[in-house]
Parts: structure tokens; C-alpha cells; sequence
């Protein structure tokens, strides 16, 4: 009897050793971005009040650590790159066994799809890696691997070629797909960076578009199997008592896109949620507000849908401000880090256009001094003024300083700064310039040097940005313009 | 359904379970329903062609010993037990034919008319797909035929038991192929679950899994790179690829087998092995006696043997220099066709030449076949042929060479000399390789002349090695993995069996080996969802 048992015990320990083993290498060689996408949500304790659900143009769109900033909402982004309506209905089922929102925002992009997936298989496994093995997420993969549409497509040559296997295993055990890593692992492997977006993704471009407006009557026909999901998603959180709100994101929609957003109208109506179409609204200017031509918005354009969305939240569903209890002061920490990201992000970039585009909206401070005043020739650094709050017709060839609060809330033009006495007080404190020394000069602000500048340096711009009073970062581009096109370009950035 | 898949994984484990936990009179209908789900995963209503096999080869051992107690003459019974054998080798072999050889026996013809004959005729290619392991368990079936016939076993009554001597799946689609004698009467005594058994079985499917998944199919990405392109990927890199493809072949094969003989294992069931360590082998006819034994022995026991063999029973009854009795003697059971005899008979002269002749012929014939079996086409039986004639121009040279060896005052025991032994037959069998892997004829001709012409050594010095498919880590993960099985088999070659070496340490020793050994496979290994699992070669055999 003891025999057997020793050998009942070996093969367990032995059992446990392997699965142990096997455990810290799936850890180690997995793809790290779906478990940093989800990591602040699985290690919340805490029930968030809104989820957000839909496509990438959720990810770029919504930024929930402004939402606390600003409103206090507990939430989390939820979006998936290319996600079909299927995957995002069972992300959200996924997402409903770890916690209850008391609001769905559901964003209705691809609502004519037929497909149940997306046809590049990578971005399901960023949409459902993160999630543990559950029966919620074995149901998930049986159902959005049997896609005989899309199968049928990618047979024909309709849609991409996936960039991996499509395979149920390799959603289940991720480790099937990820052991090959191996040749790949690197420091960040063992010490993942954590992200501190909850969900969102800031995309840092900058690309003009626009599109034209179709009458609401055109829409598409119902019955598609995106609205068969999108139905499935709001009798089920109707069904949980999770009040549910549509949005339609702005972006540079196309003709069968507006048809889709125009679809929404009659869905809302028929289960009583509310719906808002921003391509009905003027949020954003996609002029300065698009990440790329034909979908998604840069930081610009989602701290103004943030933010409206955050006003809309507030005053129609009346969730609690949390920012003063206790239990979620971790939030505070993690926006602190958000803040250093967000930071880092603007220290990083060299581009005359992404640069001004990252200041709009973000609660910073700033100080920007025109030394080459060609650039007020160009239409979209124009734009990009416009977009911080500066009245573009107070800009011209004697300008100097402009001044900047809160990313846009507020902003002052000094023209003939020196020559009208050299200073001001501001809602910022007092700036002014210092007298010229040897053919330099300096200018100020509540006594602490802003800029140093030689007189004769009149082929730049310089930008100081401050958040809590603390310099981020201080740059100066060297450019020039060219007279014909008032093309910008850009010599040389120097920090 | 593959060794190397998941729903292998979950198929085996409750296999085993449900085996051990059902009472005795239901183990065996259990297991045979097992090994035809196995075999229906591939290809469900070819799971009819195995049946048909089974029934055909299970009603011939029935009436063959039927027919050894019927009241007749000897002659009649002969006469009728021939018969039998006949019908039942008759009917199998047509199925193999119609599966695997149909296109290319059309093929052949149509070739031979059209160059011989200025004959022309459009040859329609039928889409005939070949069943897995056809020509597996089809041997292996006849194997039990000719068995009752010689009186090596009696016929099997149960057709259950029987059944599932066809279809074992462990070994159904790629071998070992089984005998009678040693299956059949295992699958007669119900098995206890066994720990022993249970661990040294999981320990082979261990290494079976290191072999395929770890080696074979890390090399195959190199291989089939190089070979698939042999146009710009010339010279010293189809030397390279030709050589891995010696390792990779003899790793998916023996890989397979381990992970059938150790499945078999844990169920308490022996299988023969299948490997001996080939490529340490001295000679080239040592090498076809370490390589894929279950085939060879088959092939001597129920082919060259027939056809005469090493001649032994001729020169047993016969006498030198004399036709007449050499020929009334020869043993017609194991003879071939009469004219054949007559005539070959006739043009050798008798005796010594005529034994020497006989056996070199029956050597070459048994290879030919032998590489028909493996694929039908000319690249295959030119392999075999190639090995055929290695083995008799070595005896033919063997007076040669002993000569050599004892002017040049050569010391056969040396390392030196054996390992020149052991190089010069890895070469000579990796030649042949060159035709098993290469796509036809044609290009088996233009790769080795790519072998012999080109002269590029710099490529193995400049990292242009590593642009074949395989980075720089996995490379050389290959190269290490390689040096693992020449340790083993080393191991093996001076009657060490690591299995034991790992069975005798301490507990705590053998949980983290087996931990680290199961980490090792499924972390290195090529398999899984970002991989399109390849098949085992062997498969399509």
C-alpha cells in the first residue's frame, strides 16, 4: 500500500514540477502586449463603473485616466484592434466575469460586418490573451473560429492573409503560439513595462482629412451579423441591469460608414439606449485631430471626445465621482505615471506638426517663443495654434511670445513684446524679457529663465512646456519656410 | 491524428485511463474502438480499407488452418494451402496497387510505349488519395498469413483481438510493423496497469517527442529551404542540407517509433525496436541491420529468403557444379518462378558462382522493392537500387579489401579505422538519401552535380548558413540537439541504456529531469498554432 502511494505521490509532485516549469516559461515567452493592455484591469480589486467596447477607434479614442482626472469615472478601455462585433461581444462577456460596470459605452464601427473575427489572427490574440481559461472563453473561441463567411473570403482572396495560424488551441493555451519565442526574449520579457492607459492607446501622428456628410436617411440594411452581436450585447447587459450607451466615433467616415452609424439611430430606438453620432457633432477638427487618413484620431482628437464623453457620462448616468474615496487612490498613483508617459511622449517627439498637436488639451502649461514668423504662413501650423486656444488673428510678423494654459483653455499673444515694454502678467504669472547683454537676452517667467536667445537668431521657434509648475521639456526647432508653398521645414530640433 | 498534435495529447491519456479502469473481457474491444477513431481522424471511410484487410487476412489464417486438417494428399493440401496465401496476398496487394501505384504504373507505361515504342497515349492521372499506412499494416496483415501458412502460429479465432493486432494504433500508420508471434500473443493477456511500464514508456515517448519535434522538424526547416531552391542554394549547402537530412530523417522516423513503442509501453504492450543506433554502423549492410528493423526482418524473412537468400539451403542439398541436383533440390517453397531458375541456372553455370550470383541478384531484388514499397517512384527504387548494389559491390570487394588491409598492415580494431568505417558508410548511405528526399530523378541528377561542381566552402564560415530558414540560436539549438542523440546512441552502441542510467537516481532527480525534459520539448520543439505541423514522413509510406 505504501508502495502505491509513493508512486500516486511521485507522479503528482513530478506533475506539479513540470506544470510549474511550464507556468513560468508560458509567463516568460508569451506575447507581453494583450497582458499589459489588461494588467490595471485583472489587478483592480475595486468594480469599474464604464467599460468601453468596440474597435481601435475605442483604443485611440477614449482615454479613461482623463476621465478620472477630469470626472472622477472608474473605467476601463476595452477596445480591440480590427475587432469584428462578435469578438468584441464575447471580450465583453469575458470582461463581465471579473467585474459589473453600471454603463456600457458601446462603439458601433463595423456593424455591416459579416465576419465574426478579425482576419489578421494576431489581434484576436491581443483581444483575448489576457483573459484566463474559462468556460465564457472557451465558448468564445468555438464561436468566433466557426466563421464559415470569413474562412470563405480568405479562400477567395477577400481578406488578408492572417499573419498566424487561426487556431482554437492557440487562443485556448497561447503558450502553443508563444514557445517559439524563445529566440526572442529580451530584458523586457523578464521586467514588463507596465502601461498606465487602462486599455488606451496613444497614437502620435498627425494626418489632414475630411470627409463629406450623407443625409441620415441613408443607412444600411439591417440583419447583418455585427448587429445580430451589437443586439446580443445590449439585451445582455440589459438583461444585467448595465445601463448601455452607442456611440459612433468620429473619424473620416466613408459613405458605407455613415450608412452604418445612421443604422444606429434605429437599434437605440428599439431597445431605448441612448446614441451619440459624433459624425453628427463638431468635436473634433480633422484637420489636426486624425492619427491616419481614414480611421483613427491622435491624443488631440481623443481628449476632445474624452472629454465630451466624460460630460455626457456625468450629467446622464450619474456615476459616482470617485476621485475622493479612498479605495481608489491607487488610481491617483497611476495617473501620476500616466502623466510621466504622457510626458515622455512629448519629450520624444521631433516634429514641428506632432509637437503642437501633443500639447492641445493635455493639462500643461506653455511658452512658446516665434523667432522665424514665416511659420504663421503656413495653414496648418495655423491649425495647430488654432487648436491650443490662440486666436489665430492676433498672429503675424511682430509676434513673440504666445502663452498657452491648459493645453488650450486659455492663451495670450504678446506682439512687439520688447518694443511694448517687455512685460506682462498673465493668469501664469508675470513674463518678461531681460535687457540685452553682448547681443543676448532672456526671457522670464515668475523669475525663473525661460528662454535664452541671442538676438540675431531669428530662424526658430522655441517651446517650454510645464506641467505643475515643473519644466517637461524645452525644445527649439530651427526651420524655415519656403515662401511659394509655405512648406515648413524643419532643420534641425535641438533640446 | 498525429503523435505530435494536441488531440493526441488529450486521446491518450483517457485512452490509457478508461483502459485500466475497464474490466478485463472489455479491454481489448476498447482499445480496437481507440485505434479506429485513431485511424478515422485522418480519413474516416478509409478506415473500410483497413477492415477489408483485416477481414480478408483473418478469414485466410482461418482457412488456412482449415485446410492443414482436411483428408487429402499432401500435394492437394499444398495445392490448396498455396492457394489460400495466394488469395489472400492477391487481394491485399491489389489494394495497395490500385492506392499507391495506380498513377504511377500509368505513368511508367505511358514513358516506356511513348521512348520504346513512339507510342503516345494521353495517360489520365487519377486522384487517388493514398491511405495512411497503407502499406503498414497491409504488410504487417500478410505477415500473419504467410505465419499460419509456415505453422509459425495458429490462425486467430477472435476477430476482435485479431482486429486489433491490424489496427494497434500506436504502430498502425508508421510501424514498428508487428509479428504475429510477438503482438498477437500479448494482446491475448489483458494488461494490469504497471508503473514501471507506465515510466519507462512515458521516458521513450519523451525522447520520441525530442527526436521529432526538437530535431527533426527544426532541421526540416533548413532542408526544405535549401532543397526546395537547390538552384541558388548550391554546392556546400545542399553537402550540409543532404547531411542534416540524414539526421532528420532517421530523428521523425525513430522519433516515431520510440513514441510508439513507448505508448505501447504504458499500455503493457512490447513492440519491437526499430533502431539500433544506424548511424554508427560500420558497413552499409550493418546499417540495414540497425535501420527501421521491423521492415528489414520483414523484407528477409518473407521476401529474400523466399527468393533464395544467402543460397544456404542450396548448398545444403546441393552439390557443386551440379545443376541437375542443385535444382531438384532447391526447396520450391521458398524458389521462385521455374524459367527464372532454368534460365539463370543456365547462364551462370551451378554451384559457388551460381550461389554467389543468386544472392547478390536476391540482395538487389529485395532493395528495389524495398524502395517501391517506400514511394512510388524511380527516385525511390533508384535509392533502394543504390543500396542494393552498395551491399554487393562490398562483397564483392571484400577480397579486395582484405588485401588492402593486410599489405598496408592495417589495424582493423583501431578508432581510427572504424571510424573511417563509420564515415565512409554515412557518406555511401547519405548519397543514396539524395534520392529519397529530391523530388524526382531529374533532380536528385542535378543536385548531385550541383554537390560535385560548385565550389562555395566560404559559406560555412560567413553566416550564410544562417539564412536557410534557421536563425543563429536555432542553429545551433540544432547542432546541440544533434550531439544529444550521437551521445544516445553512442550510449547505445556500448549497451547503455539511459533510460535505466535516469530510472536509478534519486526521486527528486527524475521529477525536475522529467519537468525540465517536458519544458525542454514543448519550449524548443517546432510545434503548435504559430506552426503548420508537418506530418512524419514516414506516414506517406
Amino acid at each position: 500500500m505504501w508502495e502505491k502511494l509513493k508512486k500516486i505521490i511521485s507522479c503528482v509532485i513530478a506533475a506539479a514540477v513540470t506544470i510549474s516549469m511550464l507556468g513560468y516559461m508560458t509567463d516568460l515567452l508569451e506575447r507581453k502586449d494583450s497582458d499589459l493592455k489588461y494588467q490595471d484591469f485583472f489587478d483592480q480589486d475595486e468594480e469599474f463603473d464604464v467599460l468601453f467596447m468596440g474597435t481601435s477607434h475605442v483604443i485611440n479614442a477614449v482615454y479613461p485616466m482623463e476621465l478620472w482626472k477630469d470626472y472622477g469615472i472608474v473605467s476601463y478601455n476595452f477596445g480591440g484592434h480590427s475587432n469584428q462585433f462578435a469578438t468584441t461581444y464575447w471580450v465583453m462577456e469575458n470582461a463581465l466575469d471579473y467585474t459589473k460596470p453600471k454603463l456600457m459605452v458601446i462603439d458601433c464601427l463595423t456593424l455591416s460586418g459579416a465576419w465574426k473575427c478579425s482576419d489578421i489572427f494576431s489581434y484576436m490574440h491581443l483581444s483575448l490573451d489576457a483573459f484566463p481559461l474559462s468556460v465564457t472563453k472557451v465558448r468564445a473561441v468555438w464561436d468566433l473560429l466557426d466563421d464559415p463567411v470569413l474562412q470563405e473570403a480568405i479562400d477567395n482572396g477577400k481578406a488578408r492573409e492572417s499573419d498566424e495560424p487561426r487556431t482554437k488551441i492557440g487562443l485556448l493555451w497561447d503558450y502553443s503560439a508563444y514557445h517559439s519565442r524563445w529566440n526572442e526574449v529580451k530584458e523586457s520579457d523578464f521586467n514588463p513595462v507596465p502601461q498606465r492607459e487602462k486599455g488606451a492607446e496613444s497614437r502620435i501622428n498627425l494626418v489632414q482629412a475630411g470627409f463629406n456628410k450623407i443625409p441620415r436617411e441613408k443607412k444600411i440594411e439591417g440583419g447583418t451579423v455585427g448587429e445580430e452581436y451589437l443586439c446580443r450585447m445590449i439585451e445582455d447587459c440589459q438583461r444585467r441591469n448595465i445601463e448601455v450607451l452607442l456611440t459612433y466615433l468620429p473619424f473620416p467616415a466613408g459613405e458605407g460608414q455613415q450608412m452604418e452609424a445612421n443604422r444606429v439611430y434605429d437599434i437605440a430606438e428599439k431597445y431605448g439606449v441612448d446614441y451619440i453620432n459624433f459624425l453628427d457633432l463638431d468635436i473634433v477638427n480633422y484637420g489636426v485631430d486624425c492619427f491616419d487618413a481614414n480611421s483613427h484620431l491622435n491624443p488631440s482628437g481623443a481628449r476632445k471626445v474624452t472629454k465630451y464623453l466624460g460630460q455626457y457620462i456625468t450629467e446622464h448616468y450619474g456615476i459616482e465621482d470617485k476621485r475622493s474615496n479612498a479605495d481608489y487612490e491607487f488610481w491617483d498613483t497611476d495617473y501620476s505615471e500616466y502623466e510621466a508617459m504622457k510626458d515622455s511622449n512629448i519629450k520624444a517627439q521631433s516634429s514641428i506638426v506632432n509637437y503642437p498637436m501633443l500639447l492641445s488639451g493635455d493639462k500643461i502649461n506653455v511658452i512658446i517663443e516665434v523667432r522665424n514668423k514665416d511659420i504663421f504662413k503656413n495653414q496648418l501650423m495655423l491649425n495647430l495654434f488654432r487648436n491650443m486656444g490662440v486666436n489665430t488673428d492676433e498672429l503675424g510678423d511682430n509676434t513673440d511670445i504666445i502663452l498657452i494654459k491648459n493645453g488650450g483653455e486659455k492663451a495670450w499673444v504678446f506682439n512687439d513684446f520688447k518694443a511694448s515694454g517687455g512685460s506682462a502678467d498673465t493668469e501664469l504669472g508675470r513674463i518678461y524679457i531681460s535687457g540685452e547683454r553682448n547681443g543676448y537676452y532672456d526671457i522670464m517667467l515668475n523669475e525663473r529663465k525661460i528662454f535664452e536667445g541671442n538676438i540675431n537668431e531669428n530662424n526658430c521657434m522655441k517651446i517650454a512646456v510645464y506641467r505643475s509648475g515643473e519644466p517637461i521639456d524645452n525644445v527649439k526647432f530651427v526651420y524655415s519656410v519656403n515662401p511659394e508653398t509655405t512648406i515648413v521645414n524643419v532643420a534641425s530640433v535641438e533640446r | 491524428m498525429l503523435f505530435n498534435s494536441i488531440e493526441f495529447l488529450i486521446f491518450f491519456p483517457i485512452v490509457i485511463c478508461v483502459y485500466f479502469i475497464l474490466p478485463k473481457k472489455f479491454k481489448q474491444l476498447w482499445l480496437l474502438i481507440a485505434s479506429y477513431y485513431f485511424y478515422m481522424c485522418w480519413n474516416a471511410k478509409y478506415a473500410l480499407l483497413l477492415l477489408f484487410s483485416t477481414v480478408v487476412t483473418f478469414c485466410s489464417g482461418l482457412m488456412l488452418e482449415k485446410a492443414k486438417h482436411i483428408e487429402a494428399g499432401e500435394k492437394d493440401k499444398k495445392k490448396i494451402l498455396n492457394a489460400i496465401v495466394a488469395g489472400s496476398f492477391i487481394l491485399n496487394l491489389a489494394v495497395l496497387f490500385f492506392f499507391k501505384y495506380t498513377n504511377f504504373a500509368l505513368q511508367a507505361l505511358s514513358g516506356f510505349l511513348s521512348r520504346a515504342l513512339y507510342i503516345y497515349i494521353d495517360v489520365p492521372v487519377f486522384d487517388i488519395v493514398l491511405p495512411v499506412g497503407i502499406s503498414f499494416y497491409t504488410f504487417q496483415a500478410l505477415s500473419y498469413t504467410m505465419d499460419v501458412y509456415r505453422n509459425e502460429i495458429y490462425a486467430e479465432k477472435n476477430f476482435i483481438r485479431y482486429a486489433l493486432f491490424v489496427s494497434f494504433f500506436p504502430q498502425l500508420v508508421a510501424g514498428p510493423i508487428e509479428r504475429s508471434k510477438n503482438l498477437l500473443k500479448q494482446l491475448n493477456v489483458p494488461k494490469k496497469f504497471c508503473f514501471e511500464n507506465f515510466r519507462e514508456g512515458l521516458l521513450l515517448m519523451l525522447w520520441g517527442y525530442f527526436l521529432k519535434v526538437v530535431i527533426a522538424d527544426r532541421i526540416a526547416v533548413f532542408v526544405d529551404t535549401v532543397y526546395n531552391d537547390y538552384a541558388t542554394y548550391a554546392g556546400w549547402y545542399l553537402i550540409i542540407a543532404t547531411m542534416l537530412f540524414a539526421v532528420q530523417i532517421y530523428c521523425d522516423f525513430y522519433g516515431y517509433s520510440s513514441i510508439a513503442v513507448g505508448t505501447a509501453k504504458v499500455l503493457g504492450i512490447k513492440l519491437m525496436e526499430n533502431f539500433n543506433a544506424p548511424y554508427f554502423s560500420a558497413t552499409v549492410s550493418q546499417f540495414w541491420r540497425n535501420w527501421h528493423i521491423s521492415l528489414t526482418s520483414w523484407f528477409r524473412d518473407y521476401l529474400y529468403i523466399p527468393l533464395g537468400g544467402n543460397c544456404s539451403n542450396i548448398a545444403k542439398y546441393g552439390k557443386v557444379g551440379n545443376t541437375d541436383e542443385i535444382k531438384a533440390n532447391y526447396d520450391t517453397k521458398v524458389g521462385i518462378i521455374e524459367q527464372y531458375r532454368d534460365i539463370f541456372i543456365t547462364i551462370v553455370g551451378g554451384g559457388a558462382n551460381y550461389r554467389r550470383i543468386r544472392k547478390y541478384l536476391n540482395k538487389i531484388i529485395v532493395f528495389l522493392v524495398s524502395g517501391l514499397w517506400h514511394g512510388a517512384d524511380f527516385s525511390y527504387i533508384a535509392w533502394g537500387g543504390i543500396n542494393g548494389l552498395y551491399q554487393v559491390i562490398g562483397e564483392m570487394l571484400q577480397p579486395v579489401r582484405d588485401k588492402a588491409v593486410s599489405v598496408l598492415k592495417l589495424n582493423r580494431d583501431s578508432i581510427g579505422h572504424r571510424l573511417a568505417k563509420i564515415f565512409v558508410t554515412f557518406a555511401l548511405i547519405d548519397f543514396s538519401w539524395i534520392f529519397f528526399r529530391a523530388s524526382g530523378i531529374s533532380d536528385a541528377i542535378m543536385i548531385i552535380k550541383s554537390i560535385f561542381t560548385v565550389r562555395n566552402p566560404w559559406i560555412l564560415f560567413d553566416g550564410s548558413l544562417y539564412k536557410c530558414g534557421l536563425d543563429i540560436k536555432n542553429f545551433h539549438l540544432m547542432i546541440i540537439s544533434i550531439a544529444v542523440l550521437a551521445f544516445a546512441d553512442l550510449c547505445k552502441c556500448r549497451n547503455i541504456r539511459l533510460r535505466d542510467v535516469i530510472i536509478r537516481q534519486d526521486y527528486w532527480f527524475r521529477w525536475i529531469f522529467v519537468a525540465a525534459a517536458v519544458t525542454f520539448i514543448l519550449t524548443f520543439g517546432i510545434w503548435g498554432a504559430n506552426y503548420n505541423a508537418a506530418n512524419f514522413i514516414y506516414f506517406q509510406f
